[in-house]
């Protein structure tokens, strides 16, 4: 590739109002998405440090802080909010269920009907058009000017040619993302952002460096395509094709194939299912226990319709738990079955959508981008297994040592519950709290590395195939 | 030197575009191919300039073959097309320029680029216009200019005199006369008769792939050109 190629490529780019266009959009969305995503997390950040002063003060007040449990929001959400706005903000247990609660929103019935505009989506959507916009006329463009001929007239091997433009198109395609980006990380320190929180630099680098390999395989999929064709027209119909299918087509078609292809309950159904479950074995646990709260009573001399849980009789309670015992564990057991069961087909299905979405840069994009923003998959993954970690805890400290039963005769009807006598319960203060950790950006890169090899696989093939075209290319 | 050995073409729908071409340009000689359209004329400079590849036979510029080593043969060749848009928001000497740079001429100063504007007659003030300012007829001037500014012992000209003014195609002659008197063998492909037949050493005739014939500058002086290419095109057999 020679400098006079490169210089042609940038200065052709720099006088045309593409690159205009492009500057204005990138100064224009990029700090002003950043400033106003920080202004979310702002809020976020503060409901969740008040749920924390809450959790506090339930603990010194002898309340049950461990039984509530708040998802904190990330840092890096200023960049792709990812799934902030969709998984549960934070949970509730008791003995049988983890209740998940609402996920954060954006906090204005506006942004909920036309979607919110974060880093992630102007790359993912705007630039990704725009490069298509750059490059759909490289080749097939200068054959109508008439220039292709002109300079193929001279020693110039095509492949130099090819890189000069991929080379030129990246620069200026590069520079106001970079700038803006720039820009953007300033207006987020001025106002108060943890920019030099350890890391958080790092980040936002890797971000950006993510960003323009996903820019680049835009541009090369437009040059491929102008070197298919020998019309800019022609071209340019058949990007706009290619962009709504990859950007905004496959990305929300995958999960509907994978709904069909692996068809999972809606949790609803899950959720009713479990209930059920508990219901039947709270009745079969009830009516093996009927006769001995009868008996009870018929020894306290308790008048007809009143039962008692002697919790002064041992051998009361001894024999509750012996008859109770084998009933809980199987509530136990099959409730974690069901939980278990509901889980990995919805898993599965995921993964089937993840992996037929992957035909989509712009999938992938979301994929390593909301990751390491600790709004990806990921985190959402840590954040079920950290809960789950939390309830066995619990179950262990708490629920385990508490009775629940249910009694029914006839019509009538007669619920127990409390702790079990002789059982020693941790005080509120000593309660374990829920935390969540982000994983270690090490981690995350680990876990993102098959896509971005993935992108940069797409990247390489389409210049392998732009490069191919070219040299077969009819100049006439 | 340009050379054809029974150079032919046909294209994958077996249309036979070129039916096997002889012909030799010598330094200091301008050859113009006379022919309707379609008759192989561009096809001729096509494969010159390895843009196609021949079906059979071979090219040569400055003894190189062109298929062989391409990249080879086009340092030893300058080539303006018909109609040549160049780039609408580069201004004439940054095309110009670029082009240049391409052809291996990397130590051109500002004055380079000026004196050849002048010499292909593009006024003064055009010079530092941006191209989508100019007619198409200066357009046509700045690609003879770039042409030109390769300094290459060969030229292939394909219909360079298209669009341009009375004035400005006998400006254009002179510039080729004075590059044949510089030593450069020059292929032209036209529909101009008369300006060929001012300017041209040797005419041949293309019709429908072939040579159907040739005339030195001398030979011409005792025959009509008009006639003979009339002739050739109603009926495809010389007639004196």
């Amino acid at each position: 590739m020679s400098a006079s190629l490169l210089k042609k490529e940038i200065l052709d780019y720099l006088v045309s109002i593409r690159f205009f266009v492009l500057t204005a959009l990138c100064v224009l969305l990029i700090p002003l998405s950043l400033y106003v995503n920080f202004e979310t997390l702002r809020r976020w950040n503060a409901d969740y440090n008040e749920q924390l002063m809450i959790e506090s003060a339930l603990g010194r007040s002898g309340g049950r802080p461990g039984y509530h449990g708040v998802r904190p929001p990330s840092l890096l959400s200023v960049f792709a909010n990812g799934i902030e706005t969709s998984l549960p903000k934070d949970f509730s247990l008791d003995s049988n269920q983890v209740a998940f609660g609402t996920p954060r929103s954006y906090g204005d019935p506006i942004y909920e009907i036309f979607g919110r505009i974060d880093f992630l989506f102007v790359i993912q959507s705007v630039l990704s058009l725009i490069a298509l916009l750059f490059a759909f006329d490289s080749v097939s463009g200068e054959k109508e000017l008439g220039t292709l001929k002109l300079a193929l007239a001279n020693s110039l091997p095509r492949y130099r040619m090819l890189m000069g433009k991929f080379v030129g198109g990246m620069i200026v395609l590069g520079a106001p993302l970079v700038l803006s980006f720039a820009i953007g990380l300033s207006v987020l320190a001025v106002t108060g952002y943890a920019l030099f929180q350890t890391g958080v630099v790092g980040d936002a680098f890797l971000i950006l460096g993510l960003s323009l390999i996903y820019v680049a395989v835009f541009f090369l999929l437009g040059l491929l395509i102008s070197t298919l064709t020998h019309q800019s027209k022609t071209a340019l119909i058949l990007l706009m094709f290619v962009w709504v299918v990859l950007v905004l087509g496959v990305p929300r078609l995958s999960i509907m194939t994978a709904k069909l292809i692996r068809p999972v309950d809606d949790e609803s159904v899950v959720v009713l299912r479990k209930r059920l479950l508990t219901d039947n074995i709270q009745t079969e646990k009830g009516n093996a226990l009927k006769s001995l709260y009868f008996e009870k009573a018929r020894q306290k001399g308790l008048s007809k319709g009143m039962l008692t849980f002697d919790s002064g009789d041992p051998e009361f309670v001894r024999r509750r738990n012996e008859i109770a015992a084998p009933f809980e564990a199987r509530l136990r057991t099959e409730l974690a079955r069901v939980d278990e069961d509901y889980q990995r087909k919805k898993q599965q299905q995921l993964n089937l959508a993840h992996n037929i979405s992957r035909i989509s840069p712009a999938a992938i994009l979301s994929y390593i981008m909301t990751d390491l923003a600790d709004t990806g998959e990921f985190v959402k993954v840590r954040f079920y297994d950290a809960v789950r970690m939390h309830y066995a805890n619990m179950d262990r400290l708490v629920f385990s040592k508490s009775y629940r039963d249910l009694i029914s005769d006839g019509d009538s009807s007669w619920g127990f519950g409390g702790n079990l006598p002789g059982s020693e319960t941790p005080k509120s203060k000593d309660l374990p709290r829920f935390n969540l950790t982000f994983p270690r950006r090490a981690d995350t890169l680990a876990a993102s590395l098959p896509d971005l090899g993935l992108l940069l696989a797409y990247a390489a093939l389409l210049f392998a195939g732009a490069t191919a075209a070219f040299i077969k290319y009819d100049v006439r | 030197m340009i050379e054809a050995r029974n150079l032919s073409k046909r294209y994958e729908d077996g249309v036979l575009a070129l039916d096997a071409l002889n012909l030799k340009v010598n330094p200091g000689e301008i050859y113009c191919l006379l022919g309707a359209n379609g008759a192989g004329k561009t096809t001729t400079i096509n494969l010159f300039l390895n843009f196609i590849e021949p079906t059979s036979g071979q090219a040569f510029l400055n003894d190189v073959d062109v298929v062989r080593d391409p990249l080879e043969a086009k340092k030893y060749v300058a080539y303006l097309s018909e109609n040549v848009m160049l780039y609408g928001n580069f201004t004439a000497r940054q095309n110009l320029d670029f082009f240049a740079k391409l052809g291996g001429k990397r130590k051109l100063k500002k004055d380079d680029y000026y004196r050849v504007m002048r010499e292909v007659g593009l006024p003064q003030r055009s010079f530092e216009q941006r191209l989508k300012e100019f007619s198409k007829g200066m357009r046509q001037k700045l690609g003879i200019a770039i042409a030109m500014i390769k300094d290459a012992p060969a030229l292939l000209l394909d219909e360079p005199t298209a669009g341009l003014d009375p004035k400005a195609g006998a400006e254009f002659l002179e510039t080729l006369i004075d590059l044949k008197r510089q030593g450069k063998a020059i292929l032209i492909s036209t529909h101009d008769i008369f300006r060929a037949k001012e300017v041209a050493d040797r005419v041949g005739i293309m019709k429908e792939g072939r040579k159907v014939m040739e005339r030195t500058r001398e030979e011409l002086e005792h025959e009509n050109l008009e006639r003979l290419y009339l002739n050739y095109m109603r009926s495809g057999t010389e007639k004196q």
